[in-house]
């Protein structure tokens, strides 16, 4: 988890524009082009702990981001991004601890960026399960598949088989429908992280469910957060 | 003389084409600003600057800032929703109550900003492009 030498983040989505009016106009019109760029910025402190913030920035391969701006609970608006880092600036400078700051922009390769809703918050999880957690209700089912997301930071499966997780979803609250939606790969280590896009129907109601597998002992606890965008 | 201030200004901005009241949700407003383009004339043997009209006038960008309040019709709710090029109309009224300098125009959401910070709130910002002719 990134969050904790961070500072300020920023987020832009910016929809293009160009001036449209002519040589007889006698103000300015514009129109949109269509199409969309965005961009997260995140500035802090430069951290070269192992697993850390620097760690991470030095990667230059597209990695995946989930960025909770709403708060870490169920439901709350979740942003994900299989993100490029453009520009990462190490800043030293005299009486002051050194700071970090990164420049992020989709990789519309690797699934770009979407919008979607915390199915498990992120937290440290040490319950054998399966575990399930809130249901969120869209209203309404949707009929053009969804994107999955999950990230994981920490695990240890203290004599365990892996981490299993996965987003399932019903048409009546889970009272006697409960099917399964997708299921990540299972998870040995971290950090993992994984985008899973699935097709068709997704129905009104989501939630999403983890198990530790094997003879898992009591010192297992995996630190992970899932995510839903209905697309 | 008249004066007005902060609390005078009331910022209605289109949902969807249906008008919302959004100025609880907005604490800087960057202004509204109009500019009649001139071009310089002065030409050999003037002695001081001329300038002449072109007849066009330029609209600038209204950015709108607010703590990040996700409100249902406020302005992070319009600006998050408003995925498409489609043009809503922004109005300006500077002298409630009286409510007689009012100015309404078509935008266009250019850009829509969500900015956390260590120590404050989130920070939205939402800045919209003027269209076409202000009324």
């Amino acid at each position: 988890m990134l969050s904790a030498p961070l500072t300020d983040v920023k987020e832009v989505h910016e929809h293009l524009i160009e001036q449209i009016d002519g040589l007889s106009d006698n103000t300015d019109k514009w129109g949109g082009v269509g199409q969309r760029t965005f961009q997260l910025e995140q500035e802090g402190f430069y951290d070269s702990g192992i697993g850390s913030y620097h760690e991470a920035l030095e990667i230059a391969d597209p990695q995946v981001l989930l960025y909770g701006p709403e708060g870490n609970a169920v439901g709350n608006e979740m942003l994900a991004i299989s993100g490029v880092r453009t520009i990462y600036d190490r800043l030293p400078a005299r009486g002051a601890f050194t700071k970090a700051k990164a420049t992020y922009k989709a990789d519309l390769f690797y699934g770009g960026h979407g919008k979607g809703k915390i199915t498990t918050p992120y937290a440290a999880y040490t319950t054998l399960g399966p575990t399930d957690q809130a249901i969120i209700d869209n209203l309404a089912a949707t009929t053009a598949g969804a994107i999955l997301w999950l990230g994981v930071s920490a695990l240890n499966l203290d004599g365990g088989t892996n981490l299993t997780v996965e987003i399932r979803h019903s048409t009546d609250n889970f009272s006697g429908s409960n099917v399964l939606l997708g299921t990540f790969t299972v998870v040995t280590v971290a950090p993992f992280a994984q985008r899973l896009v699935v097709a068709g129907t997704v129905n009104r109601y989501i939630r999403a469910r983890h198990t530790f597998t094997g003879a898992s002992g009591a010192a297992r606890t995996a630190t992970f957060t899932t995510g839903v965008e209905r697309t | 003389m008249v004066t007005k201030a902060y609390k005078d200004l009331r910022i209605m901005l289109d949902k969807a084409t249906v008008a919302k009241n959004i100025s609880a949700y907005v604490t800087s407003i960057n202004g509204w600003s109009q500019e009649r383009l001139l071009e310089e004339l002065t030409a050999a043997g003037d002695t001081t600057d001329r300038w002449g009209a072109l007849g066009f006038t330029q609209k600038s960008e209204v950015v709108l800032t607010g703590p990040y309040d996700d409100a249902t019709d406020g302005l992070v709710d319009i600006a998050k929703n408003w995925t498409d090029d489609s043009q809503q109309t922004l109005q300006l009224t500077f002298d409630m109550p009286g409510a007689a300098d009012i100015r309404n125009v078509e935008c266009l959401l250019k850009k829509f900003e969500r900015n956390p910070k260590r120590g404050a709130l989130h920070e939205c910002i939402v800045t919209l492009q003027p269209t076409g002719a202000i009324t």
